[in-house]
């Protein structure tokens, strides 16, 4: 027989080779999640994460339990979980464009606090209350 | 040799492909023009730009067709068991479809099917 | 021996690819190219399940996947529409912080995965006919059977369809010739900050 083909065979990828693969592909994910500015972009790269941990269900079950379909069936209640995340999420989406006019993230921030500093529990309630009546009358004076 | 098959085929596959396009590449005349750029409209004059907003009609139909299509694939493993299952598979399955039927109902109800 | 060689080929040529179109996924300015490149991660990891012996799941992701999620991000993509927009190129210092922790995920779970032993199956045969199986483990009300998530699974989606459909169906801002909704009595009257933008403008102009 040929060594090389000897030697290409005995480098036959194992449970950790697999592990290792969906690890890559999960830690892209992860970096698209951190660097996207568009929602639709940081959905995608969750699809990504989604789908690396879907296969380590597959690799575990083909390695160690190979005579039944359990990882199978859990990656399938994945995909199917994913799908329902994509209708939700993209809808969300498509609404937010409407009201919004961008799905940029870095602009999502209606719901932040403009206050710095907080004292304590009530100096906080006060703040964001004082913080409420101004954003309200701004918006009906004219 | 079930991959050797496999191999194969996905070497011819892409040789047919890439060979296909490094060919004509190779032989056929370049001389780009701007008409020839313009995209093909079935002879039409395009207006304006490609980038326009679409309608959220595709969405919604997008949308239901996702969801029946996850279903469709787990109705599959049951009519491969549906034998083997019986009448007690045929009630589950039934529950399934059951299910997704009244969300089927609500977006009949609300016009989604209709095309405006 | 040479099968084992070929799968070897096989799987390091699927993986690379997976890795590459993964890395365009979430690198690339244009959307609509991100989202393509999302579709050929999706099919190459559907040949990664057929070589994992998982026929049936191959089969389920190139339909549920690449036929239907991708479809529907390249509509989400028009809807909103980032096509056309160029991505603002992540600053420097949001591409470091990002790369430090993916990277450092990446470090400590394959060190994670080396370091510790794992109970693997000597005699690997996976079952032939896996659709059967799954069925059968779909349906299967005792010990070990999956029947109650496969009915919950059912209301998810249930929900998720109903969610969709109404948070993406409203009234669509002014100018928009086309609507698909809109029939309540008060959906017409939602406070819109772009409608009335336009309303602000018109009245100044007038």
């Amino acid at each position: 027989m040929n060594p090389l083909i000897a030697q290409i065979a005995a480098h036959s990828p194992g449970l950790r080779d697999w592990l290792a693969l969906t690890s890559v592909i999960f830690s892209i994910g992860l970096y698209g999640l951190l660097t996207r500015r568009n929602a639709v972009g940081i959905l995608m790269a969750v699809e990504l994460m989604l789908n690396s941990a879907a296969m380590n269900f597959v690799i575990f079950n083909r390695f160690c339990l190979p005579a039944r379909m359990d990882g199978s069936v859990m990656a399938i209640f994945v995909i199917a979980v994913a799908a329902a995340e994509v209708v939700v999420g993209m809808a969300i989406f498509v609404a937010l464009y409407r009201y919004r006019g961008t799905v940029d993230v870095n602009q999502m921030n209606t719901m932040q606090d403009p206050v710095i500093s907080i004292e304590g529990p009530g100096d906080f309630n006060r703040e964001v209350m004082k913080n409420i009546n101004k954003q309200y009358k701004s918006r009906h004076d004219h | 040799m079930n991959l050797l098959f496999v191999i194969s085929f996905v070497c011819l596959a892409a040789g047919m492909v890439g060979g296909g396009l490094v060919f004509s590449f190779l032989v056929a005349p370049h001389r780009p023009g701007a008409i020839k750029n313009t995209p093909y409209e079935c002879g039409e004059q395009p207006i304006g730009q490609a980038w326009i907003q679409f309608n959220v009609g595709y969405y919604l139909f997008g949308l239901m067709f996702l969801v029946f299509d996850v279903e469709a694939a787990f109705l599959y493993p049951w009519a491969v068991a549906f034998r083997q299952m019986g009448t007690v598979g045929l009630i589950e399955a039934g529950l399934f479809i059951l299910v997704l039927l009244v969300g089927l109902a609500y977006a009949w109800k609300k016009g989604v099917l209709e095309w405006v | 021996m040479i099968a084992s060689a070929i799968y070897t080929v096989l799987f390091y040529a699927i993986a690379a690819g997976t890795i590459l179109l993964a890395l365009a996924v979430v690198n690339t300015r244009k959307l609509l190219r991100a989202a393509v490149a999302l579709m050929g991660a999706l099919s190459t990891t559907a040949g990664l399940y057929a070589m994992l012996d998982a026929q049936f799941l191959a089969g389920v992701q190139v339909l549920v996947y690449v036929g239907g999620i991708v479809v529907l991000i390249v509509f989400a993509i028009m809807l909103t529409r980032s096509g056309e927009l160029l991505e603002d190129n992540p600053t420097l210092k949001r591409k470091l912080v990002g790369a430090v922790i993916s990277i450092g995920f990446l470090v400590s779970s394959v060190g994670a995965v080396w370091g510790s032993p794992f109970a693997i199956a000597s005699a690997g045969k996976a079952p032939a006919n896996d659709a059967l199986m799954i069925g059968k483990a779909l349906l299967d009300y005792g010990p070990g059977g999956f029947v109650v998530p496969f009915e919950v699974i059912s209301l998810l989606l249930l929900a998720a369809m109903l969610g969709g459909i109404v948070i993406a169906r409203k009234t669509p801002p002014t100018g928009q010739p086309f609507t698909s909704g809109g029939d309540l009595p008060g959906e017409a009257e939602v406070y819109h900050p772009l409608s009335q933008r336009d309303d602000e403008t018109g009245g100044r102009a007038s």
